[in-house]
């Protein structure tokens, strides 16, 4: 197909006794922001790594921009930029001679690659920050010049391998615009995270990984069509009777009812009056409450749906930072 | 792509503190401590006299004859002051002199003297010696006469008349040395030295004496000549155009470890260029770029910068400190220059073996290192030439040694086959290095990152 920039087909990969990737199938269309979401340990890493020919696989075929992606096709990795999971930069160049060097092993000319550096300095906005070394700069800004790195030299393919984990909220935004506009550019994105927000966000198509498989694929919502609740409804009381909770499920719309944690879960799926209804079970059994809220399915209701699992543990982001402190410590 | 990586291969290297510290202050540093420490102890211009007190209480000729000829010379070792003990000690302690030395007799019935030497003997000796070409010429007519009968008669009363008081402690006597100072130091040394070394001379000289009067060793011949002081037996010649004083040669020596270091700087390149050691090592490897052009340009930049350090060390102990390299200063830069080459080359090699991360390869490499430099005697002296002797195949391949021994060929050779035989080693090394190193890293996939 013409328009298909990635085309992975059967892909195995084994490390020793665990099969990390297991016959994978992907194709990713010119001018997708294409998100690969999953858990720890799923095998987004490993698919990136072999599409760069990186990793060694065991069976399958990749093909970027038509042709077969070897360790020696420099002219289709000419065309690809990569930001990996870990910040690639040297620590003793500053932000414009990092950029510059990477840059450097693309773009030979000088004028020419001096105009590519500054418009993706400016891009990321470091430009305040040319002269400073990696070391000076904040954990989000060194995200950014990560970035910088493996854009500058305007490459049709953008691979962004987890570029905001340990990022600052202000940053993580600016990051993710800043990957809609590449891709406005005319750059097709992929896109590999674990935190299904983003993907939601920025990804016009999105594949959900676990273990090393495909367990979905679709727009997100294709996606969420997949699951059964459309709306879920939490209401935060004290542990109803079992006859409460019966009455609930008698609802028409309402798939499940549950007491949890101090609050009723009330999954239902269609309907246009669902909490209507549910207060009006409360109120007619005459039930102290607290708060009353509704979530709309996401990502991670489908990812729970397939696998039965959540996709992150709970909280993760909020312990984030937590973990860096103590590490610093 | 290339002339841009090395331009930026050279800018981090100096700004990578380890080797500004190794590179660059370390032999700074390590020079500038020799040439205080070791500096002044071989600039004879500089060196001052040794004043010293002689309490004689025997007499000893042969004291006499080495000591003055040392203080008599044109650069004077001793300055010598003939005096009473009580003169002696007045002058050590008004500081005048550093030490006395106090000339005791030794009694002559002791095993090492020749007191027991027979008449016989004596004569026989004094036979072989008159016998000797050129003893009996210039004596007049009366001596002549008196010799002649002598050697031919075995009357015993020529020998009694000829040998009375004679013996071989008369011609060197036992004396005894003994040393007094007052502190340290390095006159203290040197005074101590030379009584130890006057002594075992003494020593010898008198048992060459009583072996020749026994007929046990030696013609009369040679006795004659080797007590005249004449025999000849080691001519010197000035062999090179090189500086050999043993602090130079410490130079030379730091100069080597210098460059040797350059490996710490090396072993870095591996890991910048391999995916399965560092994000950057992966993000290259992505590249549009052959990981082999990179890989010389990385090589090339940490050549220029390494070699500007062997430079700067090089300029340093020469220009700053004064030492002398003799003619021989263009090719001390391009021994330092091609040493450092080589062990940078030797760095990356290290570099490439393992998966192992920075720090733990540069422990490897620093303990590569210094192994190295332990066994070209870098660090204790005598070593290489032991293994010379009974392993000499490791000189032939440590680094280190080649470096140093291009070092020492230039500064004891008057010509320059040997030094030339070791740079082409270094450029061999230079070459398996790189060759090994990139033989490790051309590995285009990996089973794991």
């Amino acid at each position: 197909m013409e328009n298909t920039v990635v085309k992975i087909e059967n892909l195995v990969k084994n490390y020793a006794e665990l099969r990390a990737l297991d016959h994978l199938n992907l194709e990713i269309r010119q001018g997708e922001v294409f998100g690969l979401l999953g858990p720890n340990g799923s095998g987004k890493t490993t698919t990136i790594s072999c599409l760069l020919s990186l990793l060694s696989f065991d069976e399958g075929t990749i093909e970027v921009f038509g042709k077969t992606m070897t360790p020696t096709s420099y002219d289709l990795k000419s065309r690809i930029g990569i930001i990996p999971q870990n910040v690639a930069v040297f620590n003793e160049l500053n932000v414009y001679e990092n950029v510059d060097c990477f840059c450097s092993l693309y773009i030979p000319d000088k004028a020419k690659r001096k105009q590519y550096v500054d418009e993706a300095i400016a891009f990321v906005g470091l430009e305040d920050f040319v002269k400073f070394r990696p070391k000076k700069l904040s954990g989000g800004l060194l995200r950014r010049l990560n970035i910088a790195c493996g854009i500058a030299h305007k490459p049709d393919l953008i691979i962004l391998d987890e570029p905001t984990v340990a990022v600052d909220p202000q940053s993580r935004n600016k990051i993710l615009e800043g990957i809609v506009e590449l891709n406005r550019m005319g750059a097709t994105v992929i896109y590999t995270t674990h935190y299904m927000e983003e993907v939601e966000q920025i990804c016009s198509r999105i594949v959900i990984m676990d273990r090393g498989k495909k367990i979905a694929e679709g727009s997100k919502d294709e996606l969420k069509r997949e699951i059964k609740n459309t709306e879920t409804i939490y209401v935060e009381m004290d542990q109803p009777s079992e006859d409460v909770i019966k009455n609930m499920r008698g609802l028409s719309h309402v798939s499940d009812a549950s007491w949890v944690d101090g609050r009723l879960i009330v999954g239902c799926a269609g309907g246009k009056h669902n909490l209507v209804e549910v207060m009006e079970v409360i109120r007619e059994s005459d039930l102290d409450f607290g708060r009353v809220y509704s979530e709309l399915p996401t990502l991670n209701d489908v990812f729970l749906t397939i696998t039965g699992k959540e996709l992150r543990d709970k909280d993760e982001r909020q312990e984030e930072p937590t973990a860096k402190k103590k590490k610093k410590a | 792509m290339f002339w841009s990586s090395v331009k930026y291969q050279i800018k981090m290297t100096f700004r990578v503190k380890e080797v500004i510290v190794w590179l660059i202050l370390f032999p700074i540093v390590l020079g500038t401590l020799y040439k205080f420490t070791f500096g002044s102890l071989y600039e004879q211009d500089s060196f001052e006299a040794v004043p010293t007190a002689v309490v004689e209480h025997t007499k000893d000729n042969l004291f006499h004859l080495v000591m003055d000829a040392m203080a008599e010379a044109d650069k004077p070792i001793l300055t010598l002051t003939y005096c009473s003990e009580e003169e002696a000690y007045e002058l050590l302690e008004n500081g005048d002199v550093r030490g006395i030395i106090v000339i005791d007799p030794v009694s002559d019935t002791g095993e090492d003297g020749v007191s027991d030497t027979s008449g016989t003997d004596i004569a026989a000796f004094l036979r072989e010696y008159l016998s000797s070409d050129g003893v009996m010429e210039g004596l007049d007519e009366e001596s002549n006469a008196f010799l002649k009968d002598f050697l031919e008669s075995s009357d015993k009363s020529y020998l009694e008349k000829l040998v009375e008081g004679v013996s071989g402690s008369t011609l060197i006597p036992e004396t005894r040395l003994s040393l007094k100072i007052k502190s340290n130091g390095m006159g203290a040394t040197m005074l101590k030295k030379m009584a130890e070394m006057y002594q075992t001379m003494q020593k010898a000289g008198r048992d060459i004496m009583e072996n020749a009067m026994s007929g046990k060793t030696g013609s009369g011949d040679e006795v004659s000549k080797a007590m005249q002081g004449n025999t000849t037996v080691v001519t010197q010649t000035e062999l090179t155009r090189g500086n050999k004083d043993p602090y130079a040669t410490y130079m030379y020596n730091l100069i080597a470890m210098v460059a040797i270091f350059g490996a710490m700087s090396g072993v870095t390149i591996a890991s910048s260029l391999q995916a399965n050691l560092s994000p950057v090592g992966a993000r290259r490897e992505c590249a549009g770029t052959p990981k082999f052009k990179i890989l010389l340009a990385d090589l090339l930049g940490y050549y220029v910068s390494h070699s500007f350090c062997m430079i700067i060390a090089v300029s340093f102990v020469t220009f700053v400190l004064g030492t002398d390299f003799g003619s021989r200063l263009l090719y001390v830069y391009l021994g330092a220059i091609l040493g450092g080459i080589m062990g940078v080359s030797m760095g990356f090699f290290i570099g490439s073996i393992g998966k192992w991360g920075d720090g733990a390869k540069t422990g490897l490499v620093m303990a590569f290192n210094m192994t190295c430099c332990f066994l070209s005697g870098l660090m204790v002296p005598g070593i290489r030439a032991l293994l010379m002797q009974y392993a000499p195949v490791i000189n032939e391949v440590n680094p280190a040694a080649i470096v140093c021994d291009s070092f020492y060929f230039l500064s004891v050779d008057e010509g320059l086959n040997r030094y030339f035989t070791k740079l082409f080693a270094m450029l061999i090394l230079t070459a398996v290095f790189v060759l090994l190193g990139f033989v490790l890293t051309r590995r285009r996939k990996y089973a794991s990152l």
